[in-house]
């Protein structure tokens, strides 16, 4: 999800908080406070260099047992998603939707979709 | 069976199966009753519109009143004939619309559609409020709730017609025939008393004299032709009614045509008799009658003055002419009077849901009204026309003569498009027509249509007129609408129409992957017998959706969900705003927008509750969710429902002989 251009005047930026949805207010902050961390925005990532990212998971995945044991965790950081896959792990205590996380480690692309592989990860809240 | 279904039962009969419409054709004898209780009924109005339009200008008026119910009379009969032709050349039912719609084109067909309706909803209106007024000469004590008493009796009568009053033919003879007789055998006996046995027969209102309005004091020149005019348009409400029987003929026996034509004739004959009777009792015992609105009062012999009016005409003349004698016959003609208006508006009742049903096979009104209800009548034109008509007598408080201003044009509407409609079609037949006797008797057949369009196309002008600023304007403002809406639904059949019709191999693409997705809200049976469905179902890929909103919970259910080891991938979606519906909405946008030839399948676990009460406690989510996917393209929602045990009250559950065929008891998937 590209972040929209940054409105000039304060005027413009007072307009556009009383505009916006809820979900692009929260996209901006979670995107700034990333920032201010100094992690790098996913979407001006590139493919196969070494990140440092930080945001919000949205979405965890469980998978069955029958299937490869793998942790596949979505991360919002307010600019974008990206897949974070724990393999051989099944579940990880505090990765939970909702929580914020700071990753570090090898973008790829999968189909169209930035994974990175067993990411070092810290929880943050 | 619950007791407002058995109120139903009671009130509406049972359920009758498609085959038994039909059953019954009606011979002369009782279509004659059914199909004429309308035309004739206007016998018991017609003659006081009439006295009471020349009452404003005074005693001179009444002079006029013959005159007007002769030209009434003949305006009848050149109908009659017209009407006649009609019934030869279109007998299906479709009546004016079809004939205006196959000879002029479909504008002149919704013309006569709307002016038809309209004036179905008057007809109801005016009999009833006529009815109601005439009821006040036996229970005087109904004077001053007319409004609320016209409207219970529409009420009753739709209750009647939702039953489906087909079958009741022979109910309507009775009052139909005792009508005639009455008023037959009423001014005859009058006649008689007055010429046989040379009795001076006095109205109640013989003595009372009526100073018209100072608008007529010069009764010549304008005002008296303007006045005579209005009159006239009133008196025409007799003819009301006549076109009823040209869109009944299939209900006719066989020969259908020929019957319905002679019905059509005795219709005429008897409703000119009683007319030109009335009026000429009415003038030999000198009643006299004012119209409180217009302005005219009596004064009556003492010299006092009075503002209310008398009784009807056919109240005052029964009054006159049984009361001291044979005082059964006067109870006798005022309920029979009555009746026979409530029958009257019952025509409407017939009239109305047809034609509305016809419209609505052509897509002019709403599909529903197509729709024949439980005993096979067109219950939701029914109960439409009952509203409506409720709504007229309401307002105007059931004021026959305030109500008879917006009668008549639409009927003359009607009359005039189809005539004109009958001479375009005995044009067009004769262009191909070799046979020189077939070409003779269509030659005469126009000549009579053509009169007929010479005729009422005059007497439309005359009523629209004379009563455009008494009322006439609300109900050509109605039919305008009525017409507009008709057009606005036409147009947005067709669209949809053409949006939705089949065209070639472009609308037959296969989606690329069926993609199911099981909503999860709590970890029970419901959710997995909806996930074993969805497992059950064709699909690329399956996954179980859940909105995280309590990390307690989420963390009990994943437990759970493990446990049960339902080999389905669980995804958990983060929800910054404790709600459900929008991040599992959002979830699903972006499946979608991945690959637009995907196509989602969403499975939602939902209780089927027995009581309203339980509907409100259960499902909301399940419904918000399903309202909003049904906006998205490329995305299906099925409902996985579980039934509650206090469903098995609203609906029975049959045993089942062979329980172990039940689909999703087991999944052994987990074992393997």
């Amino acid at each position: 999800m590209p972040q929209s251009a940054k409105p000039s005047s304060p005027l413009a930026r007072a307009w556009k908080r009383l505009t916006a949805s809820q979900t692009e207010l929260a996209h901006d902050d979670l995107a700034a406070e990333a920032q201010r961390a100094g992690a790098s925005p996913v979407a001006e990532c590139t493919v196969r260099s070494r990140v440092v990212l930080q945001g919000q998971i949205s979405m965890v995945a469980v998978s069955p047992r029958s299937a490869r044991r793998w942790l596949e965790v979505s991360l919002d950081d307010g600019t974008g998603v990206v897949t974070l896959i724990w393999m051989g792990r099944r579940e990880i205590p505090g990765i939970e939707p909702g929580r914020r996380l700071r990753v570090e480690g090898r973008l790829a692309d999968d189909n169209g979709r930035r994974v990175i592989y067993n990411p070092q990860y810290e929880l943050l809240d | 069976m619950h007791a407002a279904s058995a109120l139903k039962r009671l009130l509406v009969g049972r359920k009758l199966a498609s085959t038994q419409l039909g059953e019954t054709l009606l011979p002369k004898r009782i279509a004659l009753p059914v199909f004429a209780s309308d035309a004739l009924s206007s016998v018991a109005y017609a003659p006081d519109e009439i006295l009471l339009t020349l009452s404003l200008a005074g005693m001179a008026g009444f002079a006029f009143s013959w005159k007007i119910a002769l030209v009434v009379a003949v305006v009848m009969f050149v109908v009659i004939l017209s009407y006649r032709q009609n019934v030869h050349a279109y007998p299906s039912g479709g009546g004016d619309y079809e004939v205006a719609t196959v000879n002029i084109g479909p504008n002149a067909g919704l013309t006569v559609a709307s002016a038809l309706l309209v004036d179905y909803v008057l007809t109801v209106a005016v009999s009833v409020s006529s009815g109601v007024q005439n009821a006040e000469a036996m229970l005087p004590f109904i004077r001053g709730h007319e409004g609320w008493i016209a409207a219970a009796v529409i009420a009753v009568l739709m209750a009647l017609n939702l039953r489906g009053v087909r079958e009741s033919g022979t109910i309507f003879a009775i009052p139909t025939y005792c009508f005639m007789v009455g008023v037959i055998g009423m001014t005859l006996w009058g006649l008689a008393r007055i010429f046989v046995l040379g009795q001076d027969l006095r109205s109640p209102t013989a003595d009372w004299e009526v100073i018209g309005t100072s608008a007529y004091d010069n009764f010549t020149g304008f005002a008296m032709v303007a006045l005579l005019a209005r009159s006239f348009s009133s008196g025409c409400a007799a003819l009301t009614g006549v076109e009823a029987i040209s869109n009944g003929v299939p209900a006719f026996k066989p020969p259908k045509s020929r019957n319905a034509a002679t019905t059509l004739a005795l219709l005429g004959s008897i409703a000119v008799v009683m007319l030109l009777g009335i009026i000429t009792l009415a003038n030999l015992t000198k009643v006299h009658l004012v119209d409180d609105r217009g302005g005219s009062i009596y004064r009556l012999p003492d010299g006092s003055i009075r503002h209310e009016p008398g009784s009807t005409v056919m109240g005052q003349l029964a009054r006159v002419v049984f009361y001291d004698d044979f005082r059964p016959a006067f109870y006798f003609m005022v309920a029979v009077t009555m009746l026979i208006l409530f029958l009257a508006a019952n025509t409407a009742f017939n009239g109305f849901p047809v034609l509305g049903s016809i419209l609505a096979r052509d897509g002019y009104l709403p599909r529903q009204l197509h729709t024949r209800g439980d005993r096979l009548a067109y219950s939701n034109g029914i109960v439409a026309l009952a509203l409506a008509a409720i709504g007229l007598v309401l307002i105007f408080n059931a004021s026959v003569t305030a109500l008879i201003q917006l009668y008549v044009v639409g009927v003359f509407v009607s009359f005039t498009v189809s005539q004109w409609g009958m001479l375009r079609h005995w044009t067009r037949r004769l262009a191909t027509e070799a046979d020189p006797g077939v070409r003779r008797q269509m030659q005469r057949s126009r000549v009579i249509n053509g009169v007929g369009l010479a005729m009422t196309g005059t007497v439309l002008v005359i009523v629209l007129i004379s009563k455009f600023t008494h009322g006439a304007y609300l109900a050509i403002i109605a039919m305008v609408v009525v017409f507009m809406a008709m057009k606005l639904i036409s147009r947005h059949y067709s669209a949809v129409a053409r949006e939705l019709a089949y065209r070639d191999e472009s609308d037959r693409v296969l989606p690329s992957r069926v993609r199911n997705v099981v909503f999860v809200n709590q970890f029970n049976k419901p959710t997995v017998r909806a996930v074993m469905f969805a497992k059950a179902a064709v699909g690329s890929s399956l996954e179980a959706v859940m909105v995280s909103i309590d990390p307690d919970e989420t963390r009990t259910l994943l437990e759970q969900w493990q446990a049960a080891d339902l080999d389905v991938p669980l995804k958990v979606i983060a929800s910054p705003y404790r709600e459900v519906t929008t991040p599992f909405i959002d979830h699903i946008r972006a499946m979608r927008t991945e690959n637009p030839r995907d196509v989602v399948s969403v499975y939602i676990p939902e209780y089927v509750v027995g009581h309203w009460w339980e509907h409100m406690l259960h499902n909301q989510t399940a419904l918000l969710i399903r309202t909003r996917l049904h906006f998205m393209q490329g995305v299906m929602v099925t409902s996985v429902p579980y039934q509650l045990r206090s469903s098995a009250d609203a609906v029975p559950v049959p045993h089942d002989p062979q329980p172990w065929r039940r689909v999703g008891v087991t999944d052994r998937s987990s074992a393997g």
